[in-house]
This record gives structure tokens, sequence and C-alpha cells, in this order.
């Protein structure tokens, strides 16, 4: 064995020894070379692959997970091979029974791709976290997105090893006819989806907690979500498969809503690899302007699909969905930027905007409760505005053909914005209290504060109504909307979402003037981290930056030798050159 | 380039769990390519102040730096420049010795041949190099801290950071694992390592830092510290015959002191370096004591952390 003291004896300066593949090529015969060549061609190759891939690759070709899943998967993908044919012969000659036996081929595949996949993902983040190897990984020059991204990319590749595997069995499947290429072909590529959303989801989920206690948990929560998910999602696609023919692959509107559904998978990826980058990224980096970056994406796919929806389907409740669901992504949304700590780390600052436009624009990207807040009620205005600028301008076009009148219109967004400003403001002025009194302010105590705020301000205003009227009228006969249930957004929704006095009777001004007051109030408190300005980088990180990316040598002129040749007079014309 | 920073700078650095302060105002400096010493109990902030230096805890207070970068504001710089051999393995399951460090050159950035190289080397110096198909659960403990100690120099790091990396070795693996340090640090690596073996670090280090419930205590060479700690130094006499005169002859001078007598030997207190020793043994011979033995005692390492610290945990 070498040691230490061999190693003192010939040392063997740092990238001195020769490379292992250094064999004379003399020495081997031609196959021999080639190949080493083909070997150096691919080791060259996965210099480019994320670190993280290729060692999940070499340790999953190892492990006794992927080997028992593998076998199993092809040793049952055989067995039902048989077994159907067997069962249905001489059937299987000349009945169309290619839907039953890719339904099959399915079950067998979900188990590895719905359940198997997502969890290995979840678990092989999670024990880097729990063996501290994660920390080992942290201090190299791999930065988190890289880690999380080698660690989908893992789940990706063990995905295609799982659809190959299967591959001849489901190419039999449409040599028996009874089911489309297309129809296989979505059926594949919507598993790979989900697939795709619940690995990230679950390596989103093994950063939420470094405790092993907390881990198990989740760990059993996830196992539970992802065998229901599976169940429902296998029933999805039972039903595309009884469809087979049926399906509109014909009309626009369906590839439209595969356009949209996978421009959201894409978006929602991105969203959730950010949010899993940002739990372990170091805490003094900038780990919110990636995420709300994203999150405007998102809301600009939701507008603009919904705009889409509404011009083509021209029915004004396609502005009422995409306006929920754009009021429920920023409730959510905004659950989380409200909580986030204040203080800017000299490193973000030096990243800060400098000019007035770009600080007036950007401010609201920067890490911060108070930036957080503005910036959802921004977008949420932004948003609401758009949807409601079209819903008003074709509205005004078409006279007002259909039943929501122009006022209930405003009503409704002003109101969606409002509920969000006036509980995301609460919840966020709470958490700059906690923070003052030093008893807590984190993401946690501000998540709870708001959604006890949100369900308390519903279910309070409407047990009282219901106590009172069960006290002074001794029934339930009447029990119709009142001022008292202002706070109640529900409700309030539900009434101006339908028309009633709710709408028109200054309900809705109320509630304005309350979310402007309670704005104005945060973007008050919210100035500290508006004034925040650039921080210029050391010396030192100059001096660095200048070793790693030298400039450019400028050629110094010492003498006439250093000019260009003047051109000769005499010269003969260059025959490619065009002459004055 | 090389900056003319210290490689290692903990600036009152604090770092508090609740009311426990885990490190409380440390602050000192190592320059380039020594090997320094951090001494302390359990619990006294030698791994939290090791682990903010790798850039994986923020402190409460202060900042540290490496080769001049802040650890909060420039981790990505710190990294670059830094390895770090923690107290555990972190190892992975079904990977083997060459596979486990390929990975992390990988990590760092390295491609190609400089990869293949630099692995070569570190196998080579680590001597695993013959174990290097081998699978990582079946090393052995010294093995497998070569193993760690490989990881941690794989891109060539120029500060080293060594959480108790003899830790649970024999004394061979010590040995070997000693004379790596030191062949590391005489090529310009700078390495600050902690220990609980004290002889070992007295021969490794050049510098010494003691620390007790997160303070620093004492911090120099161990000579600095031991002269700090026993400004006089022990010295014992033995002479032949009647002592009753030596005793009158020691008391009479200014620079003695707490002399006891143990049968034909004297002891006491010496102010004074080694040099002044030898004026004193040629004064005793003059002065005509028949003096059968001189000796004088030099507090170890362990004798200085033992007077230094005082045994407390928080």
């Amino acid at each position: 064995m070498t040691t230490a003291s061999d190693a003192l004896q010939p040392p063997l300066p740092p990238n001195s020894g020769s490379p292992p593949t250094a064999v004379s090529a003399s020495a081997v015969p031609a196959a021999g070379v080639f190949w080493q060549r083909f070997d150096e061609m691919l080791d060259g190759l996965s210099d480019r692959l994320n670190p993280i891939l290729v060692k999940e690759s070499r340790q999953a070709m190892k492990s006794r997970q992927f080997t028992i899943t593998f076998t199993l998967l092809l040793i049952v993908g055989w067995v039902y091979t048989i077994l159907f044919v067997l069962v249905n012969l001489p059937g299987v000659f000349y009945s169309p029974l290619g839907s039953i036996m890719l339904f099959g081929y399915y079950l067998i595949l979900a188990v590895p791709l719905l359940i198997v996949v997502p969890y290995g993902a979840f678990r092989s983040l999670a024990s880097e976290l729990e063996d501290g190897t994660f920390e080992l990984l942290s201090i190299t020059a791999l930065n988190s997105r890289q880690i999380i991204l080698g660690k989908l990319g893992s789940s990706v590749l063990q995905m295609l090893v799982y659809y190959s595997a299967l591959a001849p069995c489901i190419a039999f499947t449409y040599l028996l006819r009874g089911v489309d290429v297309m129809t296989i072909f979505v059926i594949l590529l919507y598993t790979f989806y989900a697939t795709l959303m619940l690995s990230t989801i679950s390596l989103t989920l093994a950063t939420v907690t470094r405790s092993r206690q907390w881990q198990v948990l989740l760990s059993v929560l996830l196992v539970v979500a992802l065998v229901l998910f599976a169940f429902f999602w296998g029933m999805t696609m039972s039903s595309i498969l009884a469809m087979g023919s049926m399906m509109p692959y014909d009309e626009p509107g369906w590839w439209m809503a595969n356009v949209a559904g996978s421009m959201f998978e894409v978006a929602l990826v991105i969203l959730f690899i950010l949010i899993a980058a940002g739990q372990i990224t170091f805490a003094s980096e900038n780990r919110s302007t990636s995420i709300r970056i994203m999150l405007g994406v998102l809301q600009a796919l939701i507008v603009g699909w919904t705009a889409y929806t509404f011009l083509h389907e021209e029915e004004d409740e396609w502005l009422m969905v995409g306006s929920l669901w754009l009021g429920a992504f920023w409730a959510v949304a905004g659950a989380f930027l409200i909580g986030e700590t204040a203080q800017l780390s000299p490193r973000a600052r030096r990243e800060l905007p400098q000019s007035l436009l770009g600080r007036m624009a950007f401010t609201w990207f920067n890490p911060g409760s108070g930036t957080g807040y503005v910036f959802t009620i921004l977008n949420l205005l932004g948003g609401m505005g758009t949807l409601a600028i079209l819903g008003i301008a074709h509205t005004s076009l078409t006279a007002g053909a259909r039943g929501i009148t122009l006022d209930s219109w405003t009503a409704w967004w002003l109101a969606i914005i409002s509920y969000l400003a006036i509980y995301l403001g609460t919840a966020r002025l709470f958490g700059v209290l906690l923070r003052w009194g030093r008893v807590g302010g984190g993401m946690l105590s501000v998540f709870v504060t708001y959604l006890l705020l949100v369900v308390m301000g519903a279910l309070l205003p409407f047990s009282l109504q219901g106590l009172m009227q069960w006290v002074f009228s001794y029934g339930f006969s009447t029990f119709e909307y009142s001022p008292l249930q202002l706070s109640n957004w529900c409700w309030t929704l539900i009434e101006i979402g339908n028309n009633r006095p709710a709408a028109t009777d200054g309900t809705v001004w109320l509630l304005v003037f309350a979310a402007a007051f309670v704005f104005l109030l945060n973007f008050v408190f919210a100035t500290k981290e508006v004034e925040q300005t650039r921080l210029a980088a050391p010396n030192r990180v100059l001096q660095d930056e200048l070793e790693l990316h030298p400039p450019e040598a400028k050629v110094v002129k010492r003498g006439p030798w250093d000019e260009p040749p003047p051109p000769d007079p005499n010269a003969p014309a260059s025959p490619f050159k065009p002459t004055a | 380039m090389v900056s003319n920073h210290p490689m290692i700078e903990l600036r009152r650095l604090h770092r508090f769990f609740g009311r426990t302060k885990a490190v409380n105002d440390v602050s000192f400096e190592v320059p380039r390519g020594t090997v320094f010493g951090y001494i302390g109990p359990n619990g006294a902030g030698k791994t939290t102040s090791m682990r903010i230096l790798a850039s994986l805890e923020l402190p409460t207070y202060g900042d540290a730096f490496v080769d001049g970068f802040s650890v909060i504001n420039d981790p990505d710089r710190v990294r670059r420049r830094l390895g770090f051999m923690p107290d555990y393995f972190g190892t992975y399951a079904d990977v083997n010795v060459e596979e486990y460090l390929d990975f992390f050159a990988r990590s760092y950035g390295l491609v190609g041949r400089d990869r293949h190289r630099r692995l070569q080397y570190v196998m080579h110096f680590t001597g695993l190099d013959v174990l290097k198909e081998k699978p990582i659960r079946a090393l052995s403990k010294g093995m497998k801290q070569r193993l760690c100690l490989g990881r941690a120099m794989v891109h060539d790091p120029a500060v080293l950071i060594l959480d108790e990396p003899a830790n649970g070795l024999d004394p061979r693996a010590r040995i070997e694992l000693r004379e790596m340090i030191r062949e590391l640090a005489a090529r310009g690596t700078t390495v600050l390592v902690s220990s609980h073996i004290l002889t070992e670090l007295a021969e490794m280090c050049d510098r010494v830092a003691i620390l007790e419930r997160g303070q620093l205590l004492a911090l120099g060479t161990v000579a600095e510290i031991q002269k700090e700690q026993q400004p006089r130094r022990e010295v014992n006499v033995g002479v032949m015959g009647d002592i009753a005169n030596l005793l009158n002859w020691l008391n009479a001078r200014t620079d003695i002191g707490d002399v006891k007598v143990a049968g034909q030997h004297v002891r006491f207190a010496h102010q004074g370096e080694q040099d002044s020793e030898v004026a004193l043994l040629r004064e005793l011979v003059q002065a005509g004591f028949p003096v059968s033995e001189f000796s004088s005692h030099t507090q170890s390492l362990e004798d200085v952390f033992l007077a230094v610290t005082k045994g407390l945990v928080q």
C-alpha cells in the first residue's frame, strides 16, 4: 500500500501525473485504440453533464432498489404479455384488444413512474440532508440549482429507462389494434408530465425540513399522496383509453388546451425547482428574485390563456374563472412572500438596481416581506386590470349582451384585489410586530397568521350572524347576506358574482377604502426595504474577478513595425477585391 | 497571483444558539502555509467556528475570511479556495473510492485530463490508489479518513480545514496522517486542524489557539503559550552532602522562589530563560556545591491546555 511517506519519496506535483488513458497506441491493437478513443470521447461528453446526474446514475445502476424495480418491471411485463395472449386466444388474432392490453402495461408502468421515481427523488435529497453529504456538496462549486436539476435529471433518466423497458410491449399493443398511435403517445406523455411534476414536488418537499422525525412523517404522507394520485391518474388514463377514437385530436381547442397545459407544466416545474433550490441556498444569497420572476411568468400565463379562451369562446364566465384562478394563485404565493425576512445581505445588495427607473421597477423583486406584499398587490392589479380592460372593452363592444353588467364586473375584480390586500397586509403587519418584539415573525408564523385571518374572517361573521338570527328570530328562514359579512370574502364574492345588491350597494367601496388604508400602511413600513442601495463589491472581489476574467490585452504601438503595412500603389490589383 | 491577506481570519466571530454562546468574540489570523492547531474541550466552539469558515453556517455577529473573502458575502469564492474535512465521513452507498473522488472532482469543476491527473495524484498521495475499485462501505476507518482527506484536497485548495482528522485512528495511521498534513503545509497549503490528541498537534502545528466555552483563551506558538502560562521555570537540583547551605544560598537570591526540599533534592521556581539556567548552574558549581543533578521542567501542550482551560462546559 502506498503511504504518505511513499508519497513523499517521488513527489508527484499536482497536475503532473500521466493521464490514466495514456497507453501508447502502438501497444494496443487497432480495435483497442478505437474503443479507447470512444471511451475518451464518452468521458469528455460526461464532463458536460451535471456531476450529480453522473453520480446518481452510477449509484442507481448498482443500487438494490433500481435492480429490483427494473427486474420486477420486466418480469411482470413479460408474464402479463404471455398470460394476456394465452387467456385471449384465439381472439387475439382477430379482436382489437390493444387498448385493454395497453391499460395493463400502463398499470405496470404506473407503479415505478408515479410512485417509485418521485419517492426515490424525495429520498435521494432527504438522505443527503440527513447524512450530512449535502453539506459536502454545498461547499463544492455546484450551486443549489445544479444540485436540484441533477436530482431531477436522474429521475428523468430512470423514467426513460422504465419506458424503454416496456417499449416493445407497448409497440405490440399497437399491432393488436384497438388503440391508435396518438392515444399511446398521449398516455405516455401525460404520465411523463405527471412523473416530472411529482418528482419536482417531491424534491421541494425534501427541502422543507432537515429534522429526521419530520422527514419520516413527510415520507409517509408523500407515499400515501403518491398512491392516491396514481389511482386517480389511472382512472383518467383509463377514460382516455375508453374514449379511444373519440378523442378530439382533430379539434384545435384540444391542441390549444394541451399547449396551455404544457406551458403551465414547464412553468410550475421551473417554479418548484427554484423554490427547492432557494430552500437549500446559503442564507446570505438572494433566493427570492428568481422565484418572483417565475411567479410573474405564471401570472402572464394565467392572464394570457384566460384572455385567449375568453376571446375564443366568447363567454364572460371565462373571465370570472380566470380572475378567480389569479386571485387564488396570488393568495397562495403572497402568503409566502409576506413572510420573507426583510434583511438584505451585503451580497444581495451588490446586485440592486441603481438608476431611478430601475429601482422603481425592480425594487419589488428584491427579498423582503414589504417588497413581497407590494409585488403581490401590484401584480394582482396588473393581472386583474388586464382582464378588466378586456372584459369591459368586450362588453362595451357587444353592447352588454350578456347578463353581467359593467358595475358587477368592476365590483368583482375590486373585491378580489381588496380582500387580498387586506388579509395579506394585515398578516404582514402582524409579522412586522412579531419581529419588533423578537418573538417570531418568520415565514411559518406569518403564514399561520394569514391562514387564521382568512378562515376566521369568513367563519366568525357567519357564525355571529347565525347566532344572532337564532337568538332573535328563532330560525334561519331569512338567513341572508348583511353588512356584517363584509369580512366574509367567500359569501361577499358569491353575492357579487351573482350580481346581487352587494355588487352595487357600496359594499365594495368600503372594501376598497379598507384595502387602500392597509396597503398604504404596509407601504410606509416597507420603506426601509425600498431605501436599500447598491453596495460596491470589495476590492478583493474586484481583484479576484480580474484574475478570473482578465481584460483582453491591448496592442501598444512601440514602433512603425507595429503599424499595418501601407498599401503598395504599384502592386497589381487583386482579382478578388473590387477596384476603385 | 498571491494575495497579501492572511489565509484565514476570524474577526470578532460570534455564534449563538439560543442562549448558548457557541463562539463568543473569537479573533485570530492564520498566515499562508502554516499548520494551525485548534484546541479545546468538547463544546468549546471549535467545530462551529470551522463550519462558519467552511461557509456552512452564518455567524451571529462578526465575520470570517478566507484569503480575504468574507464567508458571509462571498461564500462561492471561499469555497473555491477551501477544502473541508468534517468530523463525519459523509460517504455514499453503492460507490467505490474512485467514483467518489471523481464525483467531487467533477463537482469542483475539474474536467477532462485535469480531473484524471488530479484524481491520480490525490489517490497516490492518500495511498488509496490500490483501493480505487473498492466499495466505500468496505473501507476501514483509517482508509475512510484518508478518503475524506482526499475529497477535501481534490480541487487543490489553498486552505484545508480538518475537524478531528485523527479521531479513532490507530497510531500508525495517525503518524501517516501527520506526515500528510506536514507535507501539504510544505507545499504551501494552509491547514487549520482540530484534535484532542495534543501531543500530535504540538508536533505538527506552527501555532495553536485554545478555546473554551466559545472564548479564545490562548493564541500563539506552543512555546509562546508555555512562556505566557509559566513565566517561571521549575528547577530541580540534587546535591551531595549538607543541603542547608544550598538553601541559604538560594533564599538569598531574588530570582528564585518557592523553594521546597525533598530529600537531597531542592525544587524551586526560577525566573528566567534557559540561558539563565545555564548561568545558575555555573554559579552553583562555582559556589562549591556538589551538584549531582540539575533539571528544569518545561510544560507540555497538555500541561498548558490543563492550565489554560478550567474544564467548564456549556
